[in-house]
């Protein structure tokens, strides 16, 4: 009995650990929305650029003929077009997260940064590749979770194999 | 085994162009297949004792792999289970297992590598390019196991004058341990240096210690190395390596062009050793056999080779 004591000990340790880990990991936030006063955002999610930068590497083609072969993109990389609904403070972040696709993302001490939809993440076409975000035509210098949307507004997530990919005709 | 008898050029050539495609490549097929070939040629190698000892390491820590892999990855799509951060994905947990096995796969690969080759012809055959950096190698080779010899002498010495029985680890005797190693390795450096000096080591005139020699026994194995080697460059070259693991497992639609040759030439190049083990022991017997029929007179049978000898008696 007196060797079972420390044994016990170590478990209940690390179990105690094991909830604290587990307690302190912030759960998904879900946006409950009220029908009454949200607002509506036109959400466009892309990956053109994997089409039309001439840098990609191999495996963005490839990650992006799977892509069309799942049903996740049509032919010329679009992966997502419509409407979305959320509350009035919410963010761009809120607007992705509602559209229903797969988001991956990292909280970071500047907001969430999000590095995968639907599979196709950062450094996945490139060294430089990865998402980024429009609002009504430009792209704010602040994570996503942080830059709050009005009514009406254009919301267009990019898959950019460089930079210079941002602006780039816009489906 | 067979590979024993080679010029040690040709053996260094063969694993070195082993190690760098599995080391190389995460194709789950290749990998696998390298896994395969390499415990297939251990187990020729080594008592199955051996062998289960070195598993008895390998497996833990490819499950360690596997399971790191599946709690931190979360690229992959196909969720098991997810809470909050952490997610567990069949991708994840399927890299971490091909990783898992490659990396025990290298182990193996070198484990056979250094039961072919000894550290005397490593020696020979670098010995006249690189004199230094090849004695520094194998001397530090060597460094390690007379290490942990001498680590055990001296932990055996001191428990003999104390009295002591096998016990708990303590820190004391740990530190004296090291101390002791340490004073002897000096020791052991300046006797080494003495005796290559007294060997002559910094004459001019330097011949290898194990006679090696060139023969035409060599060039079927280099033939087929660079031949398998060719096969898998080509499929690489026509896309045929391609993998993917996130976000599903797939192989790409390029990859089917380059595909067999990749997979051909893998399995060719890992399966040499024992090709060339079963061509001997083919040769051997159709040699047996012409001996027999020619019936050689008792004269002549007493002056054949030993293992010669027993296939015709």
């Amino acid at each position: 009995m007196k060797k079972m004591e420390p044994i016990m000990k170590k478990i209940a340790v690390i179990a105690l650990i094991l909830l604290l880990f587990f307690t302190g990991a912030c759960a998904r936030e879900e946006a409950v929305l009220k029908p009454d006063d949200a607002i509506t955002i036109a959400v466009t999610v892309d990956c053109v650029s994997i089409l039309n930068n001439s840098n990609v590497s191999q495996k963005g083609r490839d990650l992006l003929d799977l892509l069309i072969e799942k049903d996740l993109s049509d032919q010329k990389g679009l992966m997502f077009r419509g409407d979305v609904n959320i509350a009035p403070a919410q963010s761009a972040f809120h607007a992705l997260q509602n559209t229903g696709l797969e988001v991956r993302y990292r909280e970071s001490a500047f907001g969430p940064f999000v590095h995968s939809i639907s599979g196709l993440g950062d450094k996945d076409a490139g060294p430089l590749s990865g998402w980024v975000y429009l609002v009504n035509g430009e792209a704010p210098d602040v994570s996503s979770g942080l830059f709050k949307l009005e009514d009406g507004d254009i919301l267009h997530w990019r898959f950019t194999v460089e930079e210079t990919d941002l602006f780039l005709d816009l489906p | 085994m067979m590979m024993k008898k080679h010029h040690p050029g040709v053996v260094l050539f063969y694993y070195g162009s082993v190690l760098v495609l599995t080391m190389a490549t995460r194709h789950p097929a290749v990998t696998l297949l390298s896994f395969l070939f390499s415990l297939i040629l251990r187990f020729r190698m080594e008592e199955t004792r051996k062998v289960g000892h070195s598993l008895f390491y390998l497996l833990p820590m490819i499950l360690m792999i596997t399971l790191l892999n599946g709690l931190y990855s979360d690229r992959g799509m196909t969720l098991l289970f997810s809470w909050g951060p952490i997610t567990l994905s069949v991708e994840g947990i399927l890299y971490g297992l091909i990783s898992g096995i490659s990396l025990s796969a290298v182990i193996l690969w070198f484990q056979n590598y250094h039961d072919t080759m000894e550290s005397g012809r490593f020696l020979a055959v670098l010995g006249k390019r690189l004199p230094v950096i090849s004695m520094m190698v194998s001397m530090i080779f060597r460094a390690i196991p007379d290490t942990l010899e001498q680590g055990r002498e001296i932990e055996q010495s001191r428990r003999a004058l104390t009295g002591e029985r096998r016990g708990k680890f303590q820190m004391k005797h740990g530190v004296t341990l090291l101390t002791i190693l340490m004073g002897w390795s000096m020791e052991n450096a300046i006797e080494t240096a003495d005796a290559m000096k007294a060997k002559a080591y910094l004459s001019d005139k330097r011949i290898p210690y194990a006679g090696i020699r060139r023969s035409l026994r060599d060039l079927l194995p280099l033939l087929l190395t660079l031949g398998s080697g060719a096969l898998v460059l080509g499929g690489v070259f026509l896309g045929g390596a391609g993998f993917l693991y996130y976000p599903f497992m797939q192989i790409p639609q390029r990859a089917e062009r380059g595909f067999f040759l990749w997979l051909a030439g893998s399995t060719l190049l890992f399966l040499l050793p024992l090709f060339l083990d079963a061509l001997d022991w083919a040769l051997g017997q159709l040699r047996r056999q012409l001996l027999r029929e020619v019936s050689p007179d008792p004269f002549v049978l007493q002056l054949l080779p030993h293992d010669l000898k027993a296939g015709v008696e």
